[in-house]
């Protein structure tokens, strides 16, 4: 049984002009301790996604509905709001993609680590500030008593990140969602944090969900990856299989645009065109459009999501064979 | 809190400067007004009495041909020594008119005050949450009526529906004086009863605005990252609107409340002088009009006192509740 | 699309409620400085009254057969300077001392009646008044009034820091110092060198009876800050009521003086101050005043409640001065053309809006107003060209009158911000006529020193003039008031109507001094206008005798009458 289970997951949201399907009949699962990348350019429907789990999207404008998501076996879109407390931060954590607006900018690091702790626990200011402590120093911030007094604003970004880390790991959740939790932050920070997170989560055996639209920290940190575009998952496999053997053109062409690979005088390769908007996505194939595979099937008929084995699926009438990145 | 404290005296010594300054510009722009300088000195009914040579000797008397600047150093020296002068009109110290009238006024204001936070608030915040309803939109609609609606319209027509038509309330002043011995508690029934209707008029064309402000400042902070981060984390909805998302909201609440210091002196001279509530507005306001002018300098130093005290205790409150300005 | 529709619709409540606004009565302007001075009320023309609608006096409402008891509330503009009334100079300190200070005489009309003053006597001379007070008038701290304190007030403001005119009304009226002697505790003569008639003027209006017991230890320098007779409850009052409360802005109660040489009916009276005339009427109507000023636009409301009314002939309008040094208007039949032109129904109809009688005397509210003795000037304006055109003054292309290349053309400065409304109406009646009249604004004491040094062709009077023409004699000796007008009759007249020792005496003088300013015209006159006085029906007003000057002959008289 997996940890997580989402079937057939569809987010829409309420518009000028009519309601815009923006995450179309998404299924995937998470198993126990596994890291789980979850990559596409921004506007692919990635974010609202991570979102979704939790209940934590406005709805208005917003609009969710799917078939069953399952933790742990049940059906987390039953449990009334009022309750859904219990499960956030305890078993399902998630971090954001901007620490600094993601803490409040008036309230000591110390509060803002202990209301959690102490929501969920139960326990007496000075046992949750004693966890606080302990969580600070896990995550790597030095002197972390001190921190326990001090507000955002005087941490740089790193550590802002860090902090709001230690905040979503101090109830032990088993579940980590993590928003493109690098991209803000300067490059030589952003290996620290993501090996952090990679870290705890395996000494924690803790399940990962990452967020992100980079592939290059995807090899780093994930065991398993998703790629998506235009609302709905078009390839998913190891990360092994992914980076040696892409099938999908557009996971090819994502590959091809990671500039490490290119030699010096080449121009970048871009994938042409852009994403399309949500009121135009195409009957049948979505990436159609921009794809140089593309087939006279693609632009007539919608492929679905199939299994070719191994734990690869592909969302594809004319995968690219070979899995040569360079193709 | 050493560098707070600093803060506040160094504060509290720029005001020295400004309240010179302020004085000095006002003293200056009344002797330039067209007329004899000695209405300045002698109220408007002894000088009519006076003849040509009686009012020469007068000049000499009150050293009006001093210069300017030596003049109102006088005036600044009795400041000093701690009296504010007679009032012309009067013939009495200043102090004991300004003090006899203070009490009322700041009552009414800082009722007032209090309501329309009350009420304005909570309003503020339900029309954010029922976005674009049709309590939103009437309120939106009220802020701009209420105030484009004359104060004096307003109060004239109040009178006539709920004193002279029902019947229900006092028309004007503080106390009904059929009341024989009053107890304290019917005693005070009485007042509230007689500042049901200026208080009331003032909060309600108040309300719309603040409503208004409110509102927009609520959609502002519950959208922002940190209220979804507490959610996120896992606190019922109700910790995450009191700790995270009201105290944001009242932030610049707080501070504005410090900028209207100020209006409590000049703020309601045409709800005063309808409703006959002896208050500092009518003063100062009548006083210009009889050019008294003991008493409009020191209501104007009153009223450049309290916008710059007011200024600092906002800047103080802001301090307190935003620990990122405590920096600088 | 939605926030158009919103927008417009606010649109239309906003402009709809101004509408409904525009009807009513404009408020804060209305606020009069005092009763008696009160400035012309708003321009909507309420139904002109009959004669038989408005009356002069408050009729009785109703019989009564047990009148002691109850409390009345009356009207006052403002706060009383000093509380200690007698300290007090303003108008509202003299209600305070109408109330709560024993009074001599008071006037009504033209008669003198009797209050405290019992009853007076002229000797064979002429020359001495021998003075009888009531013998059993008291303080209201039990002690008796005798003429000890007459003479003591008499001798104490006489001291030179009192600078401020009131105080000095004896000697204002009158060159000389009369010597004061005591006959007896109720009795005391007045001597003087020359007869001095205006001394029941002076008693009437601008005499202040201070209690020796309380102010002998007081100095005269501190006599207006003193705190000795401050405290109410602890005031010491000779009139028919003594102050026992005072709350600032708001009301000053007043309770029955036992000691009082009459009975009093009322148990407490009550001064409420109230600036705002609206806010007066709508109390009225509530019943938060019983008695009050009424504005005339409010004067068809009032009939309508089924209130009492009482019509008092209004302010003094002492006339525009045209000043005579002045080259164009120091011509007589210049003058005379100008009484012509100004039209007084027009002014009536216009400021007064209806509420108002054109003025054939000299000025209103004048004892010894002798209007047939004076020149009326009917509104014509043929009879005016006619008499330009006799000095010699020829129409040009223009329409406008001139001579020797020089125009006819006069301008009329005015106190801008108070008299803007008059002033325009005088040039409306000017258009037309062959006179260019400018109007000039100007601000207040700017004005006042023009008006002083003679610096102006016409102008509004500053002065109200009290009610006997002796106290007129300084103005026309010293101020522009008189145009600048004199002859060697005119100076003769004014001192025989000062001088004389009999009322028909002062009356030949003056009128003779009516007509020849009359004929002269030095001002042009202008109407009178009328003030009303309303209360409701719970007050019986009847006994206590309504003067002119908008106050009660007898406090004491006042009664309530039960629901």
């Amino acid at each position: 049984m997996s940890l997580l289970e989402v079937n057939k997951l569809n987010i829409g949201f309420q518009g000028g002009d009519g309601l815009m399907n923006v995450v179309t009949d998404l299924s995937f699962d998470i198993e126990e301790g596994k890291a789980v990348a979850l990559v596409g350019e921004s506007g692919c429907g990635k974010s609202v996604t991570a979102l979704s789990i939790m209940r934590l999207l406005i709805c208005p404008p917003a609009h969710m509905e799917a078939e069953s998501i399952l933790f742990e076996g049940k059906d987390i879109q039953q449990i009334p709001e009022r309750h859904m407390w219990k499960l956030r931060g305890n078993d399902i954590s998630m971090i954001f993609q901007e620490p600094m607006t993601s803490l409040n900018p008036v309230t000591t690091i110390g509060k803002q680590l202990t209301e959690t702790i102490r929501q969920h626990t139960g326990c007496s200011k000075k046992e949750a500030l004693a966890k606080a402590e302990d969580m600070l120093r896990e995550v790597g911030i030095p002197e972390p008593k001190q921190r326990l007094r001090e507000y955002p604003h005087q941490m740089s970004g790193g550590m802002r990140q860090r902090v709001m880390i230690a905040m979503a790991l101090s109830c032990d959740p088993k579940l980590l969602i993590a928003d493109e939790p690098t991209t803000a932050l300067d490059v030589t920070i952003q290996d620290q944090i993501l090996e952090l997170i990679a870290d705890a989560c395996r000494r924690r055996k803790m399940a990962l969900l990452l967020i992100t639209h980079n592939m290059g920290i995807v090899a780093e940190a994930a065991d398993e990856v998703m790629v998506m575009y235009a609302g709905q998952i078009v390839e998913k496999a190891s990360v092994q299989e992914i980076f040696d053997t892409p099938m999908h053109p557009y996971t090819n062409g994502m590959l091809r645009a990671i500039p490490g690979t290119a030699h010096t005088g080449e121009e970048f390769y871009v994938i042409r065109g852009r994403v399309p908007s949500p009121l135009f996505f195409s009957k049948a194939c979505r990436f159609a459009p921009r794809c140089d595979h593309a087939c006279e099937r693609c632009h007539k008929e919608a492929p679905q999501l199939q299994d070719i084995g191994g734990g690869h699926y592909i969302r594809c009438w004319n995968p690219i064979k070979g899995g040569n990145a360079n193709e | 809190m050493n560098s707070g404290l600093k803060f506040v005296i160094k504060r509290l010594l720029v005001m020295i400067p400004l309240l010179f300054a302020v004085t000095l510009a006002s003293y200056l722009l009344m002797t330039i007004t067209p007329g004899d300088p000695m209405a300045m000195y002698v109220g408007q009914d002894q000088l009519r009495q006076m003849t040509p040579t009686q009012k020469e000797q007068r000049r000499e008397a009150l050293g009006l041909n001093r210069p300017i600047i030596v003049r109102y150093f006088d005036w600044l020296d009795d400041i000093l020594h701690g009296t504010f002068g007679t009032s012309f009109k009067t013939g009495q110290p200043i102090e004991k008119e300004i003090g006899q009238r203070i009490g009322i006024t700041m009552s009414l204001n800082i009722i007032t005050l209090f309501l329309t936070y009350l009420v304005g608030i909570p309003l503020g915040i339900y029309c954010a949450k029922h976005k674009n309803g049709i309590v939103d939109n009437a309120v939106m609609l009220y802020s701009y009526v209420g105030i484009s609606l004359p104060a004096f319209w307003l109060s004239i027509m109040a009178i006539t529906l709920f004193a002279v038509k029902l019947k229900w309330l006092p028309g004007l002043g503080l106390s009904d004086l059929t009341l024989k011995n009053p107890t304290f508690w019917q005693e005070v029934w009485d007042t509230i009863k007689h500042l049901i209707m200026p208080v009331g008029l003032t909060v309600i064309t108040g309300l719309g605005s603040m409503a208004r402000a409110e509102r927009n400042l609520y959609l502002d902070v519950i959208n922002q990252d940190y209220v979804r981060t507490a959610r996120a984390k896992g606190l019922p909805e109700r910790k995450v609107k009191w700790g995270h998302a009201y105290r944001n909201v009242m932030l610049p609440l707080a501070s504005e409340i410090g900028g209207s210091l100020a209006g409590l002196i000049g703020g309601s001279y045409i709800i005063e002088t309808i409703f006959a509530i002896p208050g500092l507005g009518a003063y100062s306001t009548n006083a210009i009009l009889d050019r008294d002018y003991p008493v409009i300098m020191a209501t104007l130093l009153m009223s450049s006192v309290l916008v710059m005290v007011g200024y600092l205790v906002s800047d103080i409150l802001y301090c307190v509740v935003d620990p990122r300005i405590r920096v600088q | 699309m939605k926030k158009l529709l919103a927008l417009l619709l606010a649109l239309i409540m906003v402009l709809s409620m101004v509408a409904c606004g525009a009807k009513k009565e404009p408020a804060a302007d209305d606020q009069a400085a005092d009763a008696p001075a009160a400035d012309a009320p708003a321009a909507d023309t309420p139904a002109v009254p009959n004669e038989e609608d408005v009356a002069l006096e408050f009729e009785a409402v109703a019989e009564v057969d047990d009148k002691f008891g109850g409390q009345l509330i009356l009207q006052t503009w403002m706060d009383p300077i000093n509380i200690n009334f007698y300290a007090d100079y303003g108008s509202v300190g003299c209600s305070n001392y109408w109330t709560c200070g024993p009074q001599l005489v008071v006037y009504k009309g033209g008669e003198l009646y009797p209050l405290l003053l019992e009853s007076w006597e002229l000797d064979e001379t002429g020359l001495v008044w021998t003075m009888k007070i009531r013998e059993n008038a008291g303080w209201s701290d039990g002690t008796p009034i005798t003429v000890d304190d007459i003479i003591f007030s008499m001798e104490y403001f006489r001291q030179d820091t009192f600078t401020d005119f009131i105080f000095q009304a004896d000697t204002m009226y009158f060159s000389e110092t009369p010597v004061y002697e005591k006959v007896d505790d109720h009795t005391y003569t007045v001597t003087t060198t020359v007869p001095y008639p205006t001394i029941f003027d002076f008693y009437a209006v601008n005499c202040f009876i201070i209690p020796k017991h309380v102010f002998e230890n007081v100095p005269a320098e501190e006599f207006h800050t003193t705190t000795v007779n401050s405290t109410p409850g602890e005031i010491v009052c000779g009139g028919p009521f003594k102050i026992t409360e005072y709350k600032i802005g708001e009301y000053i109660k007043c309770e029955r003086n036992e000691y009082f040489w009459d009975e009093v009916y009322l148990d407490e009276l009550y001064w409420r101050i109230a600036p705002d005339g609206n806010s007066m009427f709508t109390a009225l109507q509530t019943g938060e005043l019983d008695f009050t000023f009424l504005m005339g636009s409010k004067y068809q409301e009032a009939v309508d409640a089924g209130m009492q009314i009482a019509r008092t002939n209004g302010a003094n309008y002492s006339g525009i001065s045209m000043n005579t040094q002045d080259p164009i208007l120091s011509d007589v039949n210049i003058r005379k053309a100008f009484s012509h032109i100004y039209d007084q129904q027009l002014f009536i109809d216009q400021a007064f809006g209806g509420q108002g009688e054109i003025n054939k005397g000299f000025v209103a509210n004048m004892r010894f107003e002798d209007p047939d003795a004076c020149v009326y000037y009917e509104h014509d304006v043929e009879k005016a060209k006619a008499l330009i055109e006799e000095s010699g003054w020829t129409l040009n292309a223009d329409g406008i009158y001139e001579k020797d290349g020089q125009l006819l053309e006069v301008t009329y400065i005015y106190e801008a911000g108070y008299d803007d409304f008059n002033a325009m109406i005088l040039q409306s009646m000017f258009e037309g006529t062959g006179v260019k009249f400018n109007i000039e604004g100007q601000e207040y004491s700017v004005w006042l020193d023009n008006v002083d040094a003679g610096n102006y062709q016409m102008s509004s009077n500053y002065s109200s003039l009290g009610p006997d023409p002796a106290n007129y004699y300084d103005n026309y000796l010293n101020t522009s008031l008189f145009s600048f007008y004199r002859s060697e009759t005119l100076d003769q007249a004014w001192i025989d109507g000062m001088t004389g020792a009999t009322d028909e005496d002062r009356q030949a003088a003056y009128s003779a001094v009516q007509h020849e300013l009359t004929d002269a015209a030095v001002w042009l006159v202008q109407p009178r206008n009328w003030g009303y006085y309303a209360a409701n029906q719970t007050c019986g007003l009847d006994e206590a005798q309504f003067t002119s000057t908008g106050m009660f002959v007898y406090f004491h008289k006042l009664y309530k009458i039960a629901e």
